[in-house]
């Protein structure tokens, strides 16, 4: 996937096109991190994340999909036990 | 029990239809989250698949230009076709005044339900993208519902309105809670509350969270809270004739 970093005009797009072939990560500056001790796999994440990049896996627990995650925070200030705490990028 | 209803967020459709890479928005954008809530009440089976939402979709009104869109002050609309030419017209309103001359003016909201209601739409309801059930109910009625349907989603903006975006949420329910924004649908012009508020916030809360209004006086918070009590009260009347 293209990177709008590398995008001749900041996060313009020069074309009337389709933004798909554009990472939406690329924005972002802090990163949810899940507390599976504390999550309870209510799934309050999942309803509010505004980019549907939280997913559901396999063992039951939702995951955040780096590609699509803003960082924008809902899903932490969302979470009614806590479990989601957001970390600075490196 | 026949009332009962069950919420969990882990039964919803999984499908997306509101693909997250198509259009691009900012950080804690609660329209985003507005579209994709909309497109899980509708389903996926009864809608076309065209455009970039796959849904047909059209920016009808908001294609005005001059004087009479300043004077009427009205957002985006998303119209979706039904069966016999009926409409289910959602108004995705971020409280956007892009126009620069009205700078400075004050004046109150278009009430666009009271005038969908007027103007004799079968199916109004209110929605706030806070409240996700009730508007995924809304408008999977109102697209079921026979004849037109209009709703109106309040969607806060981070952005435009100028709060961290992770507050998206909660300033989405503290309009409804401070009755600035109250929930409901009329339904053949019978109105019915969706969200009761019977201790109500002041909205003073409501407006210091936010810097677009950092220059409100206590003096104007003070009109506006009587203002808005007043409002509340005319819909409570409504709902008990």
């Amino acid at each position: 996937m293209n990177s709008w970093v590398n995008n001749k005009v900041g996060c313009v797009l020069l074309k009337e096109d389709k933004a798909q072939p554009f990472n939406k990560g690329d924005q972002r500056t802090r990163t949810p991190l899940r507390d599976k001790e504390k999550c309870t796999r209510c799934g309050l994440c999942y309803l509010y994340c505004p980019d549907a990049a939280v997913r559901l896996t396999g063992d039951g627990f939702f995951e955040v999909d780096k590609d699509y995650c803003k960082g924008c925070g809902i899903c932490s200030r969302e979470c009614w036990f806590g479990a989601i705490s957001m970390e600075e990028e490196q | 029990m026949e009332r009962f209803t069950v919420f969990v967020p882990k039964l919803l459709p999984r499908q997306e239809c509101f693909l997250p890479e198509s259009p691009s928005s900012c950080k804690g954008c609660a329209e985003a989250l507005a579209i994709r809530h909309a497109y899980k009440g509708l389903g996926s089976a009864d809608v076309i698949e065209k455009g970039e939402w796959k849904i047909p979709w059209k920016q009808s009104i908001s294609d005005l230009e001059g004087p009479a869109r300043r004077e009427m002050f009205l957002p985006t609309l998303l119209m979706i076709p039904k069966t016999e030419g009926r409409v289910l017209s959602i108004c995705f309103d971020n409280e956007a005044c892009t126009d620069n001359t009205d700078r400075g003016k004050r004046f109150w909201k278009k009430h666009m339900p009271a005038v969908a209601v007027a103007d004799g739409i079968s199916y109004v309801a209110t929605a706030c993208p806070s409240y996700p059930f009730d508007l995924m109910a809304k408008v999977k009625e109102g697209y079921r519902f026979q004849g037109d349907a209009y709703i109106h989603v309040l969607c806060p903006c981070p952005v435009g309105w100028g709060f961290d975006p992770s507050l998206s949420i909660k300033i989405g329910k503290l309009a409804v809670e401070s009755n600035l924004f109250p929930l409901y649908e009329v339904v053949q012009s019978r109105l019915s509350m969706s969200v009761e508020t019977p201790k109500p916030r002041p909205v003073e809360g409501y407006f210091r969270s936010q810097e677009r209004f950092k220059d409100l006086s206590d003096t104007v918070v003070d009109e506006i809270q009587s203002m808005v009590s007043l409002e509340y009260e005319k819909l409570q009347s409504a709902v008990l004739l």
